[in-house]
């Protein structure tokens, strides 16, 4: 066991040091660094440099990569050069904490969204493979499988923020509320929250749907279920004692996939 | 220049190979349902008029040999054994599979209608500004685009491409993959360890960044059709070499080895038709999965050719979606229509040949 563990833990490892080598190398060949993009006379060698977020000491493209590894070890991501009369440079990891707080919020909700919603479909097709709302079930699966993303976002902001005017169309809250109390500025984000986070569960909830239903259905026809139905209990309770508590690791295993 | 002109070449091929691909496997289903059936029939009676010969079995075992019978077709064969075609023709025979052939060929066949109209690009339509956004109606179904141009004709146009570089993608991915795949389930060893570790590292790797990193770093189309083109390898690779795997354990597979034949004719007669529907079913969701991808990927404008998902980009970008909701409803339609057609075939040859399949 702990073996097994270590070895992952340095296969992942391994592989987050590729994929640095992969990244820093696609950089420095990407090229447009700020003497291609800045007027000549704005940017000085030290600009250059600073913007490659290397030490002007580094020649070798070995030494520039430990450079770069060891600034991004501890959380400098190097700089985002902006022309402003005068070359100007903002640290990336400064406008990296906001974005990322907002990503997770909505990660977060999409994530939870689609357990649930997966969960009680998946389990549902599982238990009730012949009832009209499985066909719906899979009905919808299927049409979820092939729509690509971004048509669910479009026509979900059509329907909900063109139409009906339910919901706003874009932003993550109304600049208009700014003297209010907690409450309405909690129940604003939620407004804002709702398509997003509902477009982003959307692309994988059929998906895992689908994993739930194969998981759950699989373990039903086991022989332990039979047992626990041999003895006289509930339909409810062999699910949600024998079936359910048996098929929540493989699904969490689909979660983090997803 | 040269380079160029092979590139155009290169885009050119992969464009019309989807719609190649599917007059060849039309033209290949019609040759293989004629030849297989008279060819068990005749392998049957030669094998008979042998017998016969050397006195093995009575004349009146032998059916009379019927006629000029070449262009009748007789699926109900009752060969012992060698009944498969039948049984394999009679289990496609499933709605889902036949509606969605049927969509398929329809998107093929209406892709070029425009075409026969003189418009090989959307391009080529005439600008009629007085015909700007004009809902749908009998005379413009799909109602109008943002120049005036009738959008049924130009959605048809842009499926040429989609369909055309999925189908492309999907072919040449479903070769390379059941080749190596099968390659990599019978030999085993140090070959299929080394072989499936590359693809193991290439299906790893997240698609959409990697699209992005080709296209950024060469800025043509045609590296990026190659790279999904690996990709579908990798996956068709690794499906096609766990059936081959299971298949191999099966007795018949030992009882060919033990009768000496060799790995070539195991392959051919013994492992190719067994992975027959598997990959057919695998290849078709690749399809579908491409297609998207490429509708996707046309939505955020960076290929060097429009799909159905450029237009809707062009909708939303221009904000015309706002007023004219045909403009993104019509091609996002077309998109679930051919990738469910394709889906509902891939899922339905799957499911009909695998029983374990829920």
């Amino acid at each position: 066991m702990y073996g097994y563990l270590i070895r992952r833990f340095l296969t992942v490892l391994l592989l987050m040091w590729v994929m640095t080598v992969i990244i820093f190398g696609l950089a420095s060949i990407s090229g447009g660094g700020v003497d291609r993009l800045f007027p000549v006379n704005a940017v000085t060698p030290f600009d250059i440099v600073r913007h490659k977020g290397i030490n002007e000491t580094d020649t070798s493209p070995a030494q520039q990569y430990f450079t770069w590894l060891k600034n991004v070890f501890w959380g400098n991501f190097g700089n985002i050069a902006s022309f402003r009369g005068d070359t100007v440079f903002d640290s990336v990891s400064e406008k990296l904490i906001p974005m990322f707080n907002a990503s997770l919020l909505l990660v977060g909700t999409a994530l939870l969204f689609l357990v649930i919603l997966g969960f009680l479909l998946g389990t549902f097709a599982a238990v009730k493979p012949d009832h009209i709302a499985t066909k719906i079930i899979n009905f919808f699966c299927m049409v979820n499988t092939s729509i690509p993303d971004f048509a669910i976002a479009i026509i979900l902001m059509m329907v909900f923020a063109v139409r009906l005017r339910l919901l706003p169309s874009s932003g993550m809250s109304d600049p208009l509320l700014y003297e209010s109390n907690f409450w309405q500025h909690f129940l604003d984000r939620l407004r804002h929250l709702i398509l997003p986070a509902i477009t982003l569960s959307f692309t994988y909830v059929a998906s895992f749907t689908e994993h739930v239903r194969k998981t759950i259905s699989g373990i039903l026809q086991q022989d332990y279920i039979r047992t626990a139905r041999a003895k006289g209990l509930s339909g409810r309770i062999v699910l949600s004692k024998h079936a359910l508590r048996n098929g929540l690791v493989p699904c969490l295993a689909a979660v983090f996939e997803c | 220049m040269p380079v160029v002109l092979y590139r155009v070449y290169l885009y050119r091929i992969y464009e019309n190979i989807g719609s190649l691909s599917w007059i060849l496997a039309g033209m290949g289903a019609c040759l293989l349902g004629v030849s297989i059936p008279l060819q068990l029939k005749y392998a049957r009676r030669k094998k008979d008029n042998n017998l016969l010969k050397n006195g093995l079995i009575s004349a009146a075992a032998v059916p009379a040999a019927e006629p000029h019978s070449w262009f009748r077709l007789n699926f109900n064969l009752r060969l012992p054994g060698k009944n498969q075609v039948a049984s394999f023709f009679s289990r496609l025979m499933k709605p889902s599979i036949i509606i969605g052939l049927l969509v398929i060929w329809a998107l093929v066949l209406g892709s070029f209608y425009p075409v026969f109209l003189g418009f090989q690009k959307a391009e080529d339509m005439p600008l009629q500004i007085g015909n700007m956004l004009k809902a749908p109606s009998w005379q413009y179904p799909f109602g109008t685009d943002g120049y005036g141009r009738n959008y049924l004709l130009v959605i048809l146009l842009l499926g040429r491409q989609t369909l055309g570089i999925a189908f492309g993608v999907s072919l040449i991915s479903t070769i390379l993959g059941t080749a190596i795949g099968v390659l990599c389930g019978f030999l085993q060893g140090v070959f299929d360890r080394v072989v499936s570790g590359i693809l193991d590292l290439v299906s790893s790797i997240p698609s959409y960044f990697f699209i992005f990193l080709i296209i950024g770093l060469t800025g043509s189309s045609t590296s990026m059709i190659m790279v999904l083109s690996i990709f579908g390898v990798a996956e068709l690779c690794r499906v096609v070499r766990a059936q081959v795997l299971a298949i191999r354990n099966f007795l018949f597979v030992e009882a060919a080895e033990a009768m000496g034949n060799s790995a070539v004719q195991i392959i051919v007669r013994h492992l190719l038709p067994n992975l027959l529907s598997l990959v057919w079913g695998q290849s078709m969701i690749l399809v579908g999965r491409t297609m998207l991808l490429l509708c996707s990927l046309g939505y955020l404008n960076i290929l060097s050719f429009p799909t159905w998902g450029s237009l809707v980009a062009e909708s939303v970008k221009s904000s015309q979606y706002l007023s004219s909701w045909w403009t993104s409803i019509f091609p996002i339609a077309m998109i679930f229509v051919a990738v469910s057609a394709v889906y509902s075939v891939g899922k339905g040859v799957l499911r009909s040949f695998d029983p374990f399949a829920r």
